[in-house]
């Protein structure tokens, strides 16, 4: 067998990215669709998402710390969310977000800033993926989503509540709750995974 | 030896079949359980987009009732029992909501009921992707379409752990309950930060011990190898597949447009 650089990911490298992103999912899916069934609380879906899921994202980019990491795990992603909701512009947003965290963490895999700024990136990225056809399409959302048999005063609350400003807010929400996820992952990190000797303690 | 394997696992005279076949070296394709994973990738895909894009009740039923033959072409209409009960108490519990008519309350639950309607065909159809896609098979399509390897070996390892996961939290509730920590719903919104704690490291950490040991498995059995793999079981797109597939998604379009159309019937009506 070839020994290459730890530079380049390796099989095991890559299980462990398919076990990581399949709790990482599951756990975002169970947790939308807990938060979600109103339509004010559905908004901040991703930012709540995000709090639990900073511990999985920090563990994920600490273990493997590679070159490709963030993007591997973005298709990943995005092909299972695309399989169960049919969704075009979640892929579209999880990979381009990925692409950019991928660009952030380039050449420091475990420097513990730069991990954090690129999890508030693919975050905000569920998040536009989430709310952007709402915000950016509005009107033909809104017909579609009446035709589709939604109710109609439903829609229009959602709509409401949803525009360009609060879009924004929502987007900065979401960037606020995958800091505080990211956090709790930092001091999850310490207390028990470099304990259990799963990551090294450097 | 795999006969004996699979008699010892007394498991349904299905697979039993199929392990028989493989043994001798025969591809015979056992109804739509073993279509080539690519075309159930497809046909997975295209039904999610069409049920995305329109759905109106009468539409969601003919669905159901499309992946629930699927069902049933698969061997698997047992499993599909849970389902169609779900989809049937969410109907009742939405005409109840409809004759007590108290406007925000409709407003509210019917939005909620008819998303758990329209996600229910969808969530069976991808039940059916999860389960019957073998993940060598996979592997080997994947292969044959160029795909990256890290790709490929990582979205085998997350299709075949994606049902792992549901169990594991369930071993940990179980373990939870045994050594009486409270799990209930106001512990969960008064110590947020502690419940998901208890139930997210044991996960983790647990997760991180089979993704070693499969890592260790896979290296074993030789994965990381330069050489072409092989595959006991041919790999290929048949023409009953082709045939399935063209079928399977001249009825999505054909029930794409059925939608629209009621669609302009229900405005011409509420226009007049």
């Amino acid at each position: 067998m070839n020994i290459q650089s730890s530079s380049k990911m390796q099989v095991k490298d890559f299980i462990t990215l398919g076990v990581l992103n399949a709790v990482f999912t599951v756990l975002f899916i169970l947790l939308t669709v807990v938060v979600g069934i109103f339509p004010v609380t559905g908004i901040f879906a991703p930012a709540i998402a995000a709090i639990p899921l900073g511990v999985i994202f920090i563990l994920l980019m600490i273990k493997v710390a590679k070159k490709g990491t963030l993007l591997v795990s973005g298709v990943l992603q995005a092909v299972i969310l695309f399989l169960l909701s049919g969704s075009w512009t979640f892929v579209v947003a999880i990979i381009s977000a990925t692409l950019l965290g991928e660009l952030l963490v380039w050449g420091a895999y475990k420097d513990l800033h730069r991990i954090t700024i690129s999890y508030v990136v693919l975050i905000c990225g569920y998040a536009l993926g989430s709310f952007a056809p709402i915000v950016f399409f509005t009107e033909s959302w809104r017909t579609a989503s009446v035709a589709n048999g939604y109710n109609a005063s439903y829609v229009n609350a959602f709509t409401e509540i949803l525009n360009g400003p609060i879009l924004l807010g929502v987007l900065a929400v979401s960037a606020l709750g995958a800091l505080l996820g990211a956090v709790l992952g930092k001091k999850m990190l310490k207390k028990h995974f470099v304990k259990a000797g799963v990551i090294s303690g450097d | 030896m795999q006969v004996e394997m699979s008699s010892k696992a007394s498991s349904v005279s299905l697979a039993r079949q199929t392990n028989i076949n493989q043994l001798l070296g025969i591809d015979k394709k056992n109804g739509l359980r073993d279509i080539d994973p690519r075309v159930k990738m497809f046909i997975t895909l295209a039904f999610s987009t069409m049920l995305f894009c329109t759905a109106k009740e009468l539409t969601i039923l003919i669905s159901l009732l499309m992946v629930f033959v699927i069902f049933l072409f698969s061997g698997m209409a047992k499993k599909s029992i849970k389902f169609i009960l779900a989809y049937m108490i969410i109907v009742v519990f939405n005409y109840v909501i409809h004759l007590m008519s108290i406007e925000a309350l409709t407003v509210l639950l019917s939005a909620i009921t008819y998303t758990m309607l329209k996600f229910i065909p969808m969530v069976m159809l991808s039940y059916w992707l999860f389960s019957t896609v073998k993940v060598n098979e996979l592997i080997v399509a994947l292969e044959q379409m160029k795909i990256p390897k890290s790709i490929i070996l990582s979205l085998a390892v997350l299709f075949r752990f994606l049902p792992t996961v549901t169990e594991e939290l369930g071993y940990i509730r179980d373990t939870m309950k045994m050594r009486n920590i409270d799990l209930s719903f106001n512990r969960a919104i008064l110590h947020p930060i502690k419940t998901t704690e208890y139930m997210l490291i044991p996960l983790l950490l647990r997760s991180v011990k089979i993704s070693d040991e499969l890592a260790a498995a896979a290296l074993t059995r030789g994965i990381d190898g330069e050489n072409k793999r092989t595959s006991l079981r041919k790999v290929y797109i048949s023409f009953p597949d082709i045939l399935f597939a063209v079928l399977f998604i001249l009825f999505t379009a054909f029930l794409y447009q059925f939608d629209r159309q009621i669609v302009e019937f229900s405005m011409t009506r509420t226009w007049l």
